[in-house]
């Protein structure tokens, strides 16, 4: 009774913030949790008869086919390495090319931001003929070049070896735009009298970055870690759809676990083994966010996210 | 409410009776008498006979199918429903899908029970088993196809339905095309002539070798045989594999049998003997450069045709195939020549390749058979023309039967195999042959398969079958485009399989098939 | 000294962004390049910088029916419009107090829009609750609602705020203000940026979506530009891939590939008009001696 009392208490000291946030809340209940009633179709025999609710249950009978299979290893290998690679590279990059953004002028900034930040604009489907223009065996741009190099030409799309790199490429030269403005936005609302204060001490623009500059974004940057890590089992379907092209000798290091569901599915299209893998995305997802918030809560508590 | 709806549905069933009673009356010679609906008007049989109207309550039939789509679709489909309202009562209203989300958008609208009337599914790209096991269409019974489908039933050859059913029920209707394959090799013809093919002692593949060869030495930038990662050359198998005596059940399901097996012995087709030769065959063509060295990764094969490159084109053939492909190329019909392989071949997957069926969440299924019984109209095929190539000089212009589009007019359907009998369709040049007799005779003289009539239920070897569909496409390209050696690559491809559950495979569907051959 | 070694080295990062920016271009002036190529060009010589066989083919197949092209930009922009302002309120509010560490919820708040992120019902689901509940089905509301509050902006939006200097805050409620008037009169003018980017992020989730129109539109109408493009391909890629299980499939319907380059074309260049527009609010050195002034 005490407790509820105190908590009401609490609640009316919050309330105009509660309020603000209020039809924020509600429209993501209303978007993301009144459908999550469809969970449990992981654990369902689907049929339309009986539809989500009334579908008889399956146990764990969905998830078999992904735990089972003898290539469940080498898809989550990839998906991890790959998409840890990703996050690694594309987060160095864009918080490198964002300080030197935020030390130029304010008219080579425009340019530079529009420049990069177009290939986010470009799908999928259209970067895998773009990726097959360029490392085409007889007439791709790449070998084009080795052989005016006279160097022997490269059959990219036969050997596996080489598509770690050509997808980490991809992937940068579509996303580093992207990620670059969220750092280069936060750099921005840096009180700029830090700034002055650090130039009249004499500091250097390096010594200016390494001391307001990176410590201030830190939490920024953290903070999108933690979201990345969280889908890190999630990968960008249509990089790994359709810049490998579907050859199938490139599976072995392009496979990764939203292709090899779609695979599998396609023909049979059964809606609760496609859930049951996606079920298991989140689940992963989730319990890797809740480790780093944890040990990232340990380290500075106030960078934590929840 | 109830008793009303019996009321209407007896009223239905009384006038669909007076209908077949008037249709056998009056004959032939009367067009708007094979139209139930206005047949009692029409014939004068019906006593208590009032205008359709009354017999018949207004419905909305819903149907999606796949297509590009059309921007005139609306119009269309008002169009048609002039002559659907006044012939059933019935308006129309056409919902076109492309292809590439087609299957995922009718399984969401299906899982959400979307009211729908007719919908079109296939063996592939939104398959008719899984569907009705999960229980999406409405059984379409006998009794229902004699009373308001004569002319389907008339239409669709006898030896096909059994393709359709599950467990001798049926849902859907087969549209009627040419329903067996006669795989084959569409040559350009100069170059047959040029390096003196005679395709008259072409009896196997490897017949070509020495005919390729010189092609290839005589200009290393040509295509002497076209094949592409998944395309007519990639899958060129699934239909070739009836010449070698195979019959497959699917392109990534391992289990098949021998044609002229008797006791339809299930064996895995990856490690039949014919198979490994033809793999053998294609790795020694891509290695003498007869198949380009992209095949593997190559999907688009148009600019190649384009360009006038492709000398040859595995294909199936029909009569209409070297009209059709012959466009692409920029030839004429007769600048192209077709070698057939092997008799057309009649089986499960080819005929159930286009249908429609009636969804659970229709309300009324009977109307949706009227509107078919229409489409499959032999002697007033207006309606289903309409539905191809849209308003007539608006949409085409029409001389004789054949059918010229107006550029860029907002519709260009002309896909007749998708929704009724594709050979009541209008020709599309004087170089298409008529389809009747061609077509029907085709289908009456097409070797019929042994399985014709099994339908896999997949449910107890899903897991296998999703697994084994990933490792089929981790191989298929390579060795089925002839990049990569046989002798190597396909013992490993088979312990794969095995480790997929190829064997748990085709023990169930020899389980299915005997449990099969014994209710027959 | 200092202002030499400065410009010094203001010219080391111009050098590296530019041969960057470099790099990046590449790979565009080819795609704009077979966008104006013909397919036996791109058959023979392969992707060329400048277009060895000039055609503008490709556009003309795009715009030979020119209507849908213009009913879809209009929607798009619409659907963009709307949709932004939409998603930047619901966003920027709950980001505000998921940001400010004084409010008792904040992490339970921070948890309740996170949780989103990773698991959702499926489409199924999702389908059911858009039709069947909201009905925004063949609606310009079927491609708004569903992308109206993004739980990964929400989340980006609180990152930026909290590098916001919260002190002025603090200020505001000495000064007597109430939390909405402080969120309005204060935090907006200085979010401007972090406001700025999410709403670059949104407009542009908005105006390459084709996946809602795919769900929930099949009026002619109602159809987005993105969807338009993307339905060419998709249905080509579909054709391409399956040619001999549809034994009839109409070829004269297949577009060359300097369709598809020409479609991505189209399809981002409005962006280029739209981005500065955004970039206007990329305000630097916003104090909080100048937001009080």
């Amino acid at each position: 009774m005490n407790s509820i009392s105190k908590e009401l208490k609490e609640f009316k000291k919050n309330k105009d913030l509660f309020f603000i946030g209020l039809p924020g809340m509600l429209a993501l209940f209303i978007v993301c949790y009144l459908p999550m009633f469809g969970l449990i179709i992981a654990f369902k025999r689907f049929n339309f008869d009986d539809g989500i609710l009334g579908s008889p249950w399956a146990g764990l009978d969905n998830f078999k086919f992904f735990f089972t299979s003898q290539d469940a290893f080498r898809v989550t290998r990839n998906t991890l390495l790959l998409n840890g690679t990703f996050i690694i590279l594309s987060f160095a990059a864009a918080v490198f090319v964002a300080l030197m953004l935020n030390e130029l002028n304010k008219r080579s900034v425009k340019v530079f931001q529009t420049v990069l930040f177009v290939p986010y604009f470009i799908s999928w489907i259209v970067v895998g003929y773009l990726v097959y223009g360029f490392l085409s065996f007889d007439y791709g741009v790449i070998n084009s070049i080795l052989k005016g190099l006279n160097m022997a030409p490269v059959d990219w799309y036969s050997d596996p070896k080489y598509w770690p790199v050509i997808l980490t490429a991809s992937y940068l030269w579509k996303n580093v735009g992207y990620l670059t403005i969220i750092f280069y936005t936060g750099m921005l609302g840096i009180d700029a009298s830090f700034y002055e204060a650090a130039s009249i001490d004499g500091a250097s623009k390096f010594q200016q970055a390494k001391a307001i500059t990176i410590p201030l974004i830190k939490p920024l940057v953290i903070l999108m870690l933690i979201l990345s890590i969280g889908k890190i089992f999630y990968s960008d379907f249509g990089l790994f759809f359709f810049v490998p092209r579907e050859v199938g000798a490139l599976l072995p290091t392009t496979d990764v676990i939203d292709t090899y569901v779609y695979r599998s599915l396609r023909v049979i299209g059964d809606l609760g083994m496609a859930s049951a893998a996606g079920f298991y995305q989140s689940i992963v997802g989730f319990l890797l966010v809740l480790g780093s918030n944890l040990f990232i809560r340990k380290v500075s508590k106030e960078n934590a996210v929840f | 409410m109830l008793s009303k709806k019996i009321k209407s549905l007896s009223l239905i069933l009384s006038s669909a009776l007076i209908l077949s009673m008037g249709l056998s009356a009056c004959g032939s010679s009367d067009k708007s008498a094979e139209a139930p609906g206005t047949s009692q008007a029409a014939s004068g049989t019906g006593t208590a006979a009032a205008s359709p109207d009354t017999q018949l309550e207004p419905y909305e039939i819903n149907w999606f199918f796949p297509n590009g789509a059309q921007a005139d679709v609306n119009l269309v489909a008002e169009e048609m429903s002039k002559i659907t309202k006044e012939k059933i009562n019935a308006a129309l209203k056409l919902t076109i899908l492309d292809w590439g989300s087609y299957a995922q958008n009718m399984q969401i609208k299906m899982a959400a029970s979307e009211p729908m009337d007719l919908v079109w599914t296939d063996g592939g790209t939104l398959p008719y088993l899984p569907l009705v096991n999960k229980g999406a269409f409405t059984e379409i019974t006998d009794d229902m196809l004699k009373q308001y489908g004569p002319n389907i039933l008339k239409g669709v050859p006898e030896t096909a339905w059994p393709a359709a059913k599950v467990n001798g029920k049926l849902y859907a209707i087969i549209n009627t095309q040419v329903l067996g394959r006669t795989p084959g090799i569409l040559f350009q013809k100069k170059y047959v002539d040029q390096f003196g093919l005679d395709l008259n002692s072409v009896k196997k593949l490897e017949d070509l070798t020495a005919f390729y060869e010189k092609v290839h030495a005589a200009d290393p930038a040509l295509v002497p045989f076209e094949v592409a990662q998944s395309n007519s050359g990639g899958i060129f198998f699934n239909e070739y594999s009836s010449t070698l005596g195979i019959e497959l059940l699917g392109r990534q399901n391992p289990a098949a049998v021998y044609i002229s097996d008797d006791s339809t012995k299930v064996m895995n087709y990856f490690e039949a003997p014919e198979t490994k030769e033809y793999l053998k065959l294609m790795h020694e063509w891509y290695l003498k450069g007869i198949i380009k060295k992209e095949a593997p990764m190559l999907k688009d094969v148009t600019p190649d045709q384009k360009a006038g490159k492709t000398v040859s084109i595995p294909t199936v053939v029909n009569p209409d195939t070297a009209a059709n492909v012959s466009s692409k190329l920029g030839l004429k019909a007769e600048e192209m020549v077709a070698l057939t392989l092997s008799k057309t071949f009649m089986n499960t997957a080819s005929i159930i390749a286009t249908m429609t069926g009636i969804s659970k969440t229709s309300k009324n299924p009977e109307r949706c058979i009227m509107l078919y019984n229409l489409l499959y109209d032999e002697k007033d095929t207006k309606l289903f023309n309409m539905m191809n190539y849209g308003i007539e000089g608006k949409h085409y212009t029409l001389a004789g039967d054949v059918a010229t589009f107006t550029q860029n007019s907002g519709y260009m359907l002309a896909s007749g195999w998708e929704n009724g009998n594709m050979f009541n369709s209008y020709r599309q040049s004087e170089a298409q042959p008529e389809w009747y007799p061609v077509g029907p005779d085709m289908n009456k003289n097409a070797t019929v398969s042994k399985l014709l009539g099994f339908n896999l239920d997949p449910e107890p070897i899903k897991n296998e079958l999703a697994q084994v569909a990933s490792v089929v496409d981790e191989f298929y390209g390579g060795l089925f485009t002839g990049a990569v050696d046989p002798e190597t690559t396909l013992p490993k491809f088979l312990e794969k399989l095995k480790g997929a559950g190829s064997e748990k495979i085709i023990a169930e569907v020899q389980k299915q098939i005997d449990g099969w051959k014994t209710t027959r | 000294m200092q202002k030499l070694r400065s410009n010094k080295l203001n010219l080391i990062m111009k050098f590296i962004l530019t041969i960057i920016s470099v790099l990046t271009l590449l790979p565009l002036v080819y795609l704009i390049s077979v966008s104006f190529s013909t397919d036996a060009g791109i058959a023979r010589y392969g992707y060329t910088l400048i277009p060895r066989s000039f055609t503008l083919e490709g556009y003309k197949y795009i715009f030979k029916v020119p209507r849908p092209i213009i009913t879809g930009y209009m929607v798009s922009v619409t659907v963009t419009v709307l949709g932004t302002a939409l998603g930047l309120a619901l966003s920027s509010t709950l980001a505000y107090v998921m940001a400010r560490k004084d409010y008792r919820y904040s992490k339970a708040t921070s948890f309740y829009v996170f949780f989103t992120m990773l698991f959702n019902g499926g489409l199924v689901p999702t389908y059911i609750v858009m039709t069947k509940l909201l009905h925004v089905q063949n609606t310009i509301w079927g491609l708004i609602i569903p992308y109206s509050i993004s739980p990964w902006f929400t989340m980006i939006m609180k990152g930026f705020m909290e590098t916001l200097p919260f002190e002025i805050v603090e200020s505001a409620k000495i000064d007597g203000a109430g939390e909405f008037k402080t969120f309005v009169r204060i935090i907006l003018p200085v979010a401007k940026p972090a406001i700025a980017t999410v709403g670059l992020f949104y407009a542009f989730a908005y105006w390459n979506d084709w996946w809602l129109a795919m769900l929930y539109i099949s009026k002619e109408s109602l159809i987005p530009l993105q969807f338009l493009l993307y339905r060419t391909l998709s249905n080509l890629s579909y054709i391409l891939n399956n040619m001999s299980s549809l034994l009839n499939v109409n070829m004269s319907n297949i577009p060359s590939e300097s369709v598809r380059m020409g479609m991505a074309v189209i399809a981002a260049g409005p962006m280029l008009i739209l981005f500065p527009f955004f970039q206007k609010h990329f305000v630097k050195g916003l104090t909080v001696g100048s937001v009080k002034g």
